[in-house]
């Protein structure tokens, strides 16, 4: 899910003779300092101490419940369950030894206890904001569960539990599941009180005021960590674009993050734009996060993005 | 038969200058096909317009609506593949005689595309400064080409969920 994997760029000039180690994408017409740069971050790398990952570790379990140790560490571990190494070689934090307490929910076969390993592991390991996300929560516990369903995932803030809907939606291809679902208990532990009163009710299916604020934040914080533009990709292609451009420019292509100190001016040009395309993205018809909007500020997603850094 | 001739003539040059419409809104005739010309400002506090140029034959000129499950998450941009050279070279073909201009006039073009299950395209969008020295014609010319040439490929399970497949991460392109 990282936008410096798959070697995209955020522009394409045409017609230049740009260096290819001076221009970070190629063009029609243009010289290197022409208008619209940007392009990718530099590719991740394992800067200063941090080691590669050497290795998993699934505890095992309990008749009823199970329990896995996810582990990645600076020194080598054994995998006891024979998992493979997350391909991503950088650790997350600058702990030496992190680790995600996993418990199964009882009716998990090892199958799908070995592939909820493996998602973890793949979400623990890309874009930095994940590898954040990771590392905050690590040493806690989280419930894993598989449920029927199609291609989806819920998460319970008030117990730490994750559910996939399916068990093909609990694998490493599914990795942005966690992503989406991680970033919630991050705002459940940002605003005070949790975030749980702004959740859906699972028997009514109704939206609690300011369930669209958490939504919002959550597709916002996504789309500026990986550069997709998932926020409106059910909005009118006008709408994409817009907010296309304006994730560009808080991100300059794709290059930073946004640093945002409360009462600066960048700051309430940020919130007035984000309350903008908040209304817009609340009123797509059809939109399931759809609910009264609240005040809320996005403030978790502020917090992250002044602490992340885009080479971690 | 000189009645014949001069009509020929005057369909010819009703085709041409047609197709040589500046783009402008509302609806702009190319060769073959209308076109849907829309201004817009990207954000409210803005000063410069851009338009949104794409054929009156798109499906989804209101938004993509959700599938049966309205939960599914959009589909992941790297889970999407599509040759941006090839993207680059119609464009590039199509704009050849204008490069300069569109340097000087400082143009840059956005695209979304959806593309089908199989990786044809279904629509094509295009956003461009409003200024654009870009004509109906051309547009019209980048538009076939790209249907008749561009294929996206996906990866991962995930793309079988979804009727449309949102390409909305295409580099920008800058003259």
């Amino acid at each position: 899910m990282s936008y410096y994997d798959d070697g995209s760029t955020d522009a394409e000039y045409i017609g230049t003779t740009c260096p290819t180690d001076g221009c970070p994408i190629t063009s029609i017409g243009a010289d290197c300092t022409g208008g619209g740069g940007g392009g990718s971050p530099p590719a991740p790398t394992c800067p200063g101490n941090k080691a590669p990952v050497t290795g998993l570790g699934n505890g095992g379990g309990g008749p009823t419940t199970s329990v896995g140790i996810l582990t990645v560490s600076t020194t080598a571990t054994t995998s006891t369950s024979g998992l493979p190494a997350p391909t991503d070689p950088c650790v997350t934090s600058s702990t030496n030894n992190t680790t995600l307490k996993v418990i199964f929910c009882g009716s998990l076969t090892e199958a799908e206890q070995t592939s909820i390993l493996q998602t973890i592991a793949a979400f623990s390991t890309e874009d930095c904001p994940f590898r954040f996300l990771y590392a905050y929560f690590s040493k806690q516990s989280f419930t894993f569960c598989i449920t029927a369903g199609n291609y989806n995932a819920t998460s319970n803030v008030t117990n730490n539990s994750i559910t996939f809907s399916t068990a093909d939606a609990a694998t490493p291809s599914f990795a942005d599941l966690l992503e989406h679902e991680f970033f919630h208990f991050y705002q459940n532990s940002t605003y005070p009180g949790g975030i749980a009163s702004y959740g859906l009710n699972a028997s009514t299916g109704v939206a609690s005021a300011g369930f669209v604020n958490i939504e919002f934040e959550q597709a916002v914080f996504n789309d500026i960590a990986t550069g997709g533009r998932q926020a409106f990709a059910h909005g009118t292609p006008t709408q994409q674009n817009q907010y296309s451009n304006w994730i560009k420019g808080l991100t300059a292509s794709g290059t930073v993050y946004p640093k945002l100190t409360a009462g600066s001016a960048a700051y309430t040009q940020f919130i007035s734009n984000y309350n903008s395309f908040l209304i817009q993205y609340n009123a797509i018809p059809g939109n399931v996060n759809s609910s009264p909007i609240t005040s809320l500020k996005p403030q978790a997603l502020i917090n992250l993005f002044n602490i992340v850094k885009p080479n971690c | 038969m000189k009645k014949a001739i001069f009509l020929l003539l005057v369909i010819c040059v009703y085709f041409k200058s047609s197709a040589q419409s500046k783009l402008t809104p509302w609806h702009i005739k190319g060769l073959n096909q209308t076109f849907d010309v829309k201004k817009f400002k990207m954000l409210p506090t803005d000063t410069q317009s851009f338009i949104s140029v794409y054929s009156s034959n798109n499906k989804y000129i209101n938004g993509i609506p959700y599938s049966g499950n309205p939960h599914l998450l959009p589909i992941g941009k790297n889970d999407i593949h599509v040759d941006t050279s090839a993207i680059k070279r119609i464009i590039a073909g199509a704009l050849v005689t204008k490069t300069k201009d569109l340097k000087n006039n400082r143009e840059k073009m956005d695209i979304i595309l959806y593309f089908n299950k199989d990786g044809k395209i279904i629509d094509a969008y295009f956003f461009l400064k409003a200024n654009t020295i870009i004509n109906a014609g051309e547009m019209e010319e980048i538009d076939k080409r790209f249907k008749e040439n561009i294929r996206a490929t996906f990866t991962g399970k995930a793309y079988l969920q979804y009727d449309v497949i949102n390409y909305n991460t295409a580099p920008s392109i800058v003259f």
